[in-house]
C-alpha cells in the first residue's frame, strides 16, 4: 500500500502531461463587406432589429419584442429547424450600428464527451456577443462591419471537436459571411 | 575620504542627490504591462509618453498580470501553457516561468515581489509562489472558479473573487488559511482593494453591479449598479474615484466614493478587460480586448487622453502599473 501511495504523485505527473489541457479563452471575429451604395441606404436596410429575417440566408424567421432600448429581444428562426434569442445591448442610430448578445439558442445535437451527455448548440459558441455597424466610405460606398465576440461551446477543459474553438470560429464567421454577402447582393440588386 | 575633505562633502551631497533623481526618474515612467491574448506577448508601454517601447514573448494565451510595488517584478499568467512567465521589470527580460496547475489566470504579488498568488480557475485553489525560489511553495482551496485577487500592503492578507461559488474569500497570507468568506453578486470576476477606506469592491460579471466590502470583516456595505458586464476595478485620485470597466458597453463607470454612486461613464474602446492607475491617481489605462489599445483616461477631468495600440487580444487582467 505504502508502496502504491508513492507513485500517486507520479502518476498525477503523468496524466496532468497528457491531459494537455486548454482553457478557453475568448475569440473574436471581424467579417466586413464593401457595398456599392449610400450608407444611408444600407443602413435603412439594416436598422430594425428583425431586418436579418429579409437579408440573412439561414434566417427564415423573426420576432422583435420591445423597442430599441437595452433588454429588447428578437426571436430567430433558422433554415435549419433551429432557434436563437438575441438581446439588444446598444442601439445608435446616430453611429448606425447595434449590439447584441445571444441568449439562449437551440440545440444542434447531443453528443457524449467525458462521460457526460452534452448539448451542442446550433451555433457553437457561448457568451456570444455582436456588433453591427455601417459606415461610409464616400457618397456611394458602404462599408458593413460585423463583429462577433464569444468563447467555444465546452467550457470545461478538453473540448470535442463539436465545441472547440475551431468550430465556433467556423460557424459564427460564415454565419456573418453568409449574411453580409447576401446583404450586399440585395442592396446593390435595388438601385 | 578624510584627505580630500571636499570631495567627500561633495559625495555626501552627490549621492543622495542621485538618488534623489533616479527615484524621480523611475516615478516618471512606470511601466504599463499589457497581455496579449491572441500574440502570445506582453507589451510594455512607457506611460511617460504613452507608446509601446517593446514587445515580450511569454507564454501561451496570457491573460492575468500583476506589477510588483518597486516595478521589478512582472508575473504573467498563461492559462494554455498553464505556467507564470516571470518578467524583470529593469530590463524587460523574461527571467524564466514557473509551472502552476490546470487554469492559473488572476495573480497578485506583493510589494516586495517576493510572493506570488495564482489563482487556478479549474482546480479552485490559489498557489502561492515564492518568486526568488521560482516554484509554488504552498496552495490554499477557496471557492469555485478563483479569478481576480489582491494583497495588502503589508503582504499578510490576500483577497480572492470565487466566480463560480459568487463569493470572496479572505485568506491570511501567514497562516495561509481562509479566514472569512462573503456572498456578493453574481460572478465577481475583478476586485479593488482600498487600505485607506478598509474598503474592498468587486465587480459581478452577471449581476451589473458593484459589491463593496468592509475589507476586515467582509461586510456588505453597498452594492452600485454600474453598466453592462462590468469586469475589473481600478482606484484613481487615492481611492476617492473608483473605475470599472463594462465589457458590453464599451465604457467605464466612475464612481465617487464618498456617495457610491456612479458619477460618469466614459467611452472607451471595444471590450474593456483590465484597467490600472498611474501613480500619480489621475491617469486610468484602459485595456480594449476587441480594439487591440489602450484607453489613457483623465479621471480628475473625466476625460479621455490618448489611445494606445496594443497587440491582437489585449487583456491586461489585473494590477498592470506599480503601485
Amino acid at each position: 500500500m505504502r508502496r502504491l501511495i508513492s507513485l500517486l504523485p507520479l502518476l498525477a505527473l503523468v496524466w496532468m502531461a497528457t491531459a494537455a489541457a486548454h482553457g478557453p479563452s475568448r475569440q473574436k471575429i471581424t467579417v466586413e463587406v464593401t457595398i456599392d451604395a449610400p450608407a444611408e441606404k444600407v443602413w435603412e436596410t439594416v436598422k430594425d432589429f428583425c431586418s436579418i429575417e429579409k437579408w440573412h440566408p439561414d434566417v427564415t424567421g423573426c420576432v422583435h419584442e420591445g423597442g430599441y432600448e437595452k433588454g429588447a429581444t428578437r426571436r430567430l428562426t433558422l433554415a435549419n429547424g433551429g432557434w436563437i434569442v438575441d438581446e439588444l445591448k446598444k442601439y445608435d442610430p446616430k453611429k448606425r450600428m447595434y449590439k447584441y448578445r445571444i441568449e439562449e439558442m437551440s440545440t444542434a445535437k447531443t453528443i457524449v464527451w467525458a462521460g457526460r451527455e452534452q448539448s451542442v448548440p446550433v451555433l457553437p459558441v457561448a457568451n456570444y456577443s455582436a456588433v453591427i455597424e455601417v459606415k461610409p466610405i464616400d457618397d456611394n460606398t458602404t462599408r458593413v462591419v460585423w463583429k462577433g465576440a464569444f468563447y467555444r461551446a465546452y467550457m470545461n477543459n478538453n473540448p470535442p471537436e463539436e465545441m472547440n474553438e475551431e468550430a465556433a470560429i467556423e460557424a459564427a464567421t460564415e454565419f456573418h459571411r453568409k449574411g453580409l454577402e447576401n446583404l450586399k447582393k440585395l442592396v446593390e440588386q435595388s438601385r | 575620504m578624510l584627505r580630500f575633505p571636499l570631495l567627500s562633502t561633495l559625495l555626501k551631497v552627490a549621492a543622495p542627490a542621485a538618488l534623489f533623481f533616479c527615484f524621480h526618474a523611475a516615478l516618471a515612467k512606470p511601466y504599463a504591462f499589457i497581455t496579449n491574448q491572441g500574440e502570445d506577448s506582453v507589451s510594455v508601454i512607457d506611460t511617460a509618453v504613452d507608446r509601446v517601447v517593446k514587445t515580450i514573448k511569454v507564454g501561451r494565451k496570457p491573460s492575468g498580470v500583476a506589477v510588483s510595488g518597486d516595478g521589478k517584478v512582472i508575473l504573467v499568467t498563461n492559462p494554455e501553457s498553464r505556467d507564470v512567465t516571470l518578467i524583470d521589470g529593469d530590463n524587460l527580460q523574461v527571467l524564466g516561468s514557473i509551472p502552476v496547475g490546470e487554469g492559473p489566470l488572476g495573480v497578485a504579488v506583493d510589494r516586495e515581489g517576493r510572493r506570488g498568488y495564482v489563482a487556478d480557475w479549474y482546480q479552485h485553489v490559489v498557489r502561492v509562489i515564492d518568486v526568488p525560489k521560482r516554484r509554488v511553495v504552498a496552495t490554499v482551496r477557496v471557492g469555485k472558479s478563483p479569478a481576480g485577487l489582491a494583497v495588502t500592503r503589508d503582504g499578510r492578507r490576500v483577497y480572492v473573487a470565487n466566480r463560480d461559488s459568487d463569493s470572496v474569500s479572505l485568506i491570511d497570507a501567514v497562516t495561509l488559511k481562509v479566514v472569512a468568506s462573503r456572498k456578493v453578486g453574481t460572478h465577481p470576476f475583478g476586485i479593488a482593494l482600498d487600505e485607506k477606506r478598509r474598503r474592498l469592491y468587486v465587480a459581478n460579471v452577471l449581476s451589473n453591479d458593484v459589491s463593496v466590502l468592509e475589507a476586515d470583516t467582509l461586510k456588505l456595505l453597498k452594492t452600485v449598479k454600474v453598466g453592462d458586464r462590468p469586469y475589473a476595478i481600478a482606484l484613481a485620485r487615492g481611492g476617492s474615484r473608483v473605475v470599472v470597466t463594462n465589457q458590453y458597453e464599451d465604457t467605464v463607470s466612475v464612481i465617487d466614493a464618498v456617495s457610491l454612486r456612479v458619477i460618469d461613464t466614459l467611452d472607451v474602446g471595444e471590450y474593456p478587460e483590465g484597467i490600472s492607475t498611474h501613480p500619480d491617481g489621475r491617469r486610468v489605462y484602459v485595456v480594449n480586448w476587441f480594439s487591440n489599445s489602450v484607453t489613457v483616461l483623465d479621471i480628475e477631468h473625466l476625460k479621455s487622453l490618448t489611445t494606445v495600440a496594443t497587440g491582437e487580444g489585449s487583456r491586461g487582467f489585473g494590477t498592470f502599473i506599480a503601485p
